[in-house]
């Protein structure tokens, strides 16, 4: 027993590493440059018509704050004549131009050079001080040459470049020795080579050790490490807190509300199958579980809190509950915001449970035990507490186990509509912005509950039923 | 066949033949429009004549500024406003694109105001003016779709994995030795062929060659008992499985419509068919279990058929009855999904009008009652017809059972 147990912990948790490793590497693959899209926010200097070199700079101390100039992973495997180091240049659109470049050339060293020639060049051409016609093209050439992947294309803007400059009367030494360094460079690059040696094409194999970017942010989480939100700036685990604590009210009382009613009614309906009176809370209760819930809201909103024909609920938010002194008061405030909102995740759900609870209880009730009580004299009432409730509620714990990740992840829908700051729009909104300080504890949060649930469910159903076979067998 | 019918007889409500009669009726209805949604809602005329010659705009590719080149004294033509000289309407003569310039934004059903009769918009229009009917019925063929498509994929994933799964279980899928080492020289062959500067179809030619090999030679190869290893195919599925339900569902669909560069119904779709397989395989993995200790799957194992066509002869067929119920109450989850990410604007290109982005629209302007009633009547009848089958299907198989 405790065996299969340590098993299955230890199962859950390779399960987790690679759900973690999965959805880093997922968002590693959403196009776009993630940085790009911060640098205004986080450095107020930068702007996008700012010179080559200043970008760069810029970018690169965000890029090293984040730790972004790191490698991916613990190792990684690229033909033999891929650099190791590719990953240390750091705007994005530079990495993939130099590989681009390794990718037609086949030639690591000689696109490398090329680089370091390109960034030796805007720091001579690009600072301020330097306020010639000259200077500002020569940067801005080196910067459109670094734009581009194609090495023709590189060719092509760099013959540009150097028309312009030697037309320039005012042309320095400095300048004429980096055109025809790049000249060479470029044009060696272009060379058509020779076969390459087999051993080049093999992959290689690159141990980069635990300096790496998804290192970095699991052992970031695991110690609780103060993330930052990249949004706002705030502590992300505070944010989740926050709307886990208004998901955790929300769908708590949602998911209590479901199982009492449901299981109340289910257990009504099975004794009275196949009455008048249970047809019509079946026909009832059937339409209530195809009911799409977000139609459920709008209908709500609509009815019942726009003003266009009755305002009796608040339409959305939470209302003003933090300036309420009194603590009755303050509850009361959230609770009528709450109503609408748990109502529409209710009514699905008691459709459902109470099928599935009176599926249960009408199987319980054709059991021999339940004749040979019958026949004893035991009432059905005493025969319904004692007996067969106990029995069937196994299918229930199924249930419940399969809904935990559901109570902890938020139902986005309902919560947009009713503007609620639950989980579901705070991971919804954290994706949209590509906020992953955010979104990763979330996504691991919710992980961890699914698949702890799933081992919860197997316990409590051994114990609850010791004939059930045991764990791992 | 006689046997279901006296059963159906016998059962009422939901699942009373009635009730799943009239599911299919709707049913139908919606597939008709979703297939000829293009015939039954169009701005451009079956035919039209204009200067003594005729016209089929919906059937070839005649366009207002083609009419409008060709007879300039008529330019610029409109579908609409020009004066035809017989012109034959489709019965809605908007598409669900169509902004009517005439009618204003948000104009109610009931509302007078747009003109002629022709071109009264019978369930109002949206915040662009569009026709609300022709979106309507542009949603139908979406929703139908997705629906559809979406669980087609997750049942072609899901039933060979779960059935495999079961019927294997840990412990009964045994490789020699010989063949483990095979199929990794194989895999390591193939990996380092993706590095070679071949072209992209040699590559792919190879790959296929070599795996068609592999599994060639896995055939030949005499089993040996004594060196068997047993594949822990259950608890692999098992795994990947739980893996997919660790995600939150949002965090895989919006990754996903970003990563995937293809049109945007199809990403909803095959995300949400990767999304729903695991409930497919889950649900078959149950039935091939019970069925797997049955008598006749073991006189047939007994006969010493191969496990392949037992699988697909004797196992598949039968588990996939009870599987159907779930299949049909997924392809109303799926669209009830496709839905709900329309309601939020995620994932169809924004042009696109389907039912939930007409819903959508509603939260915008709460006058317009018609955006929250009729587009939220089509998704909730179309779940209410696909759970009454899907119920009334299970019920019959209880029934026959015992």
């Amino acid at each position: 027993m405790i065996k299969s147990l340590v098993k299955r912990f230890v199962h859950a948790f390779l399960l987790l590493g690679v759900i973690s490793i999965i959805g880093f590497g997922l968002s590693k693959l959403v196009p776009g440059d993630e940085i790009l899209d911060y640098l205004s926010i986080d450095d107020p200097r930068y702007s996008s018509s700012a010179n080559a070199l200043d970008q760069r700079i810029a970018y690169t101390k965000v890029a090293t704050k984040r730790g972004l100039n790191k490698p991916l992973f613990y190792f990684s495997i690229a033909p033999g004549y891929y650099p190791d180091s590719l990953f240390q240049i750091v705007p994005e659109s530079d990495r993939l131009a130099v590989t681009g470049w390794i990718k037609q050339s086949k030639q690591k060293d000689l696109s490398l050079k090329l680089y370091r020639n390109f960034m030796e060049g805007l720091t001579f051409a690009c600072p301020q001080e330097k306020t010639s016609q000259l200077a500002e093209q020569f940067c801005q050439g080196i910067g459109d040459m670094l734009d581009q992947r194609d090495l023709f294309s590189v060719h092509h803007s760099f013959i540009r470049l150097k028309n312009n400059v030697s037309s320039d009367t005012l042309v320095t030494s400095e300048y004429a020795q980096l055109i025809s360094l790049y000249k060479d460079d470029i044009e060696a690059l272009i060379k058509p080579t020779q076969g390459l040696a087999a051993r080049s094409w093999l992959p290689t194999f690159y141990w980069h050790g635990t300096n790496n970017q998804y290192h970095q942010w699991i052992i970031g989480m695991i110690s609780l490490q103060p993330l930052t939100s990249l949004i706002d700036g705030r502590n992300a685990w505070t944010k989740i807190f926050e709307a886990l604590k208004w998901t955790l009210l929300l769908n708590g009382w949602a998911f209590v509300l479901a199982i009492v009613f449901g299981m109340g009614i289910g257990m009504w309906a099975a004794t009275r199958d196949g009455r008048r009176i249970e047809n019509l809370v079946n026909i009832f209760l059937f339409a209530l579980f195809a009911l799409p819930s977000f139609w459920l809201a709008t209908l709500f909103i609509y009815f019942l809190s726009s003003g266009e024909w009755l305002t009796i609920f608040p339409s959305g938010g939470l209302g003003a509950y933090h300036s309420a002194g009194n603590i009755f008061t303050r509850w009361g405030i959230i609770m009528t915001h709450l109503i609408l909102p748990v109502l529409c995740l209710t009514l699905g759900s008691i459709a459902y449970v109470s099928r599935q609870m009176k599926q249960s209880v009408m199987h319980q009730l054709i059991q021999p035990y339940v004749f040979s009580l019958r026949t004893q004299g035991v009432s059905e009432k005493t025969i319904l507490r004692n007996h067969v409730l106990k029995n069937a509620l196994f299918p229930m714990i199924t249930l419940i186990g399969g809904s935990l990740p559901a109570l902890l992840s938020g139902s986005l829908i309902i919560e947009v509509i009713f503007s609620i700051p639950g989980m579901g729009r705070l991971l919804y909104s954290s994706l949209l912005a590509r906020d992953w300080p955010v979104v990763f504890p979330i996504l691991m949060m919710v992980a961890t509950i699914t698949v702890v649930a799933y081992i919860l469910t197997d316990l409590v159903y051994k114990w609850a039923d010791p004939r059930v076979k045991t764990l791992g067998s | 066949m006689k046997r279901i019918k006296t059963i159906f007889r016998s059962l009422s409500g939901w699942s009373s033949l009635f009730a799943v009669r009239l599911a299919w009726v709707f049913l139908f209805i919606i597939a008709f429009l979703a297939i000829f949604g293009p015939l039954i809602s169009n701005e451009k005329p079956y035919y039209c004549k204009l200067d003594g010659k005729s016209y089929y705009p919906l059937f070839t590719k005649v366009s207002e500024s083609g009419l409008s080149a060709a007879h300039p004294n008529h330019s610029p033509v409109s579908w609409r406003n020009t004066n035809f000289e017989s012109v034959w309407r489709a019965p809605i003569p908007f598409s669900h694109q169509t902004i009517d310039l005439k009618a204003e934004a948000y104009l109610s059903p009931m509302d007078g105001r747009s003109g002629e009769k022709r071109f009264q918009h019978w369930l109002g229009t949206d915040v662009l003016g569009r026709d609300v009917l022709a979106g309507m019925i542009r949603g139908c063929r979406v929703s139908l779709l997705i629906g559809l498509g979406s669980m087609l994929i997750a049942l072609l994933i899901g039933i060979p994995i779960g059935s495999a799964a079961a019927y294997w279980g840990d412990r009964n899928w045994r490789i020699t030795t010989m063949q483990l080492i095979y199929t990794l020289l194989i895999s390591i062959l193939i990996f380092l062929l993706w590095f070679t500067p071949l072209s992209f179809p040699v590559k792919i030619l190879l790959t296929i060659s070599f795996l068609l090999g592999t599994y060639f030679i896995a055939r030949k190869a005499q089993p040996d008992s004594r060196v068997n290893i047993s594949i822990p195919l259950d608890q692999i599925v098992l795994s990947v499985i739980s893996i997919i339900d660790g995600f939150p569902g949002i965090f895989l669909i919006l990754i996903l419509v970003a990563i995937i560069p293809m049109k945007g119904w199809v990403v909803v779709m095959l995300t949400i068919a990767l999304l729903r397989w695991p409930s497919m395989a889950r649900y078959m993995r149950a039935e091939v279990f019970k069925m797997r200790e049955t008598n006749y799957i073991k006189a047939v194992q007994i006969a010493n058929i191969p496990s392949i066509q037992i699988l697909r002869k004797h196992i598949i067929p039968y588990a996939f009855r009870p599987v159907m119920v779930s299949f049909i109450f997924g392809v109303s989850s799926a669209i009830l999904t496709e839905s709900s990410l329309s309601f939020l604007g995620i994932g169809l290109p924004t042009e696109e009008i389907n039912w939930g982005r007409l819903l959508a629209q509603s939260r915008h302007n709460f006058d317009a009652w018609w955006l929250v009633v009729f587009p939220g009547c089509a998704i909730f009848f179309t779940l209410l017809s696909l759970y009454t089958i899907g119920n009334a299907w299970q019920k019959i198989q209880l029934k026959i059972k015992g």
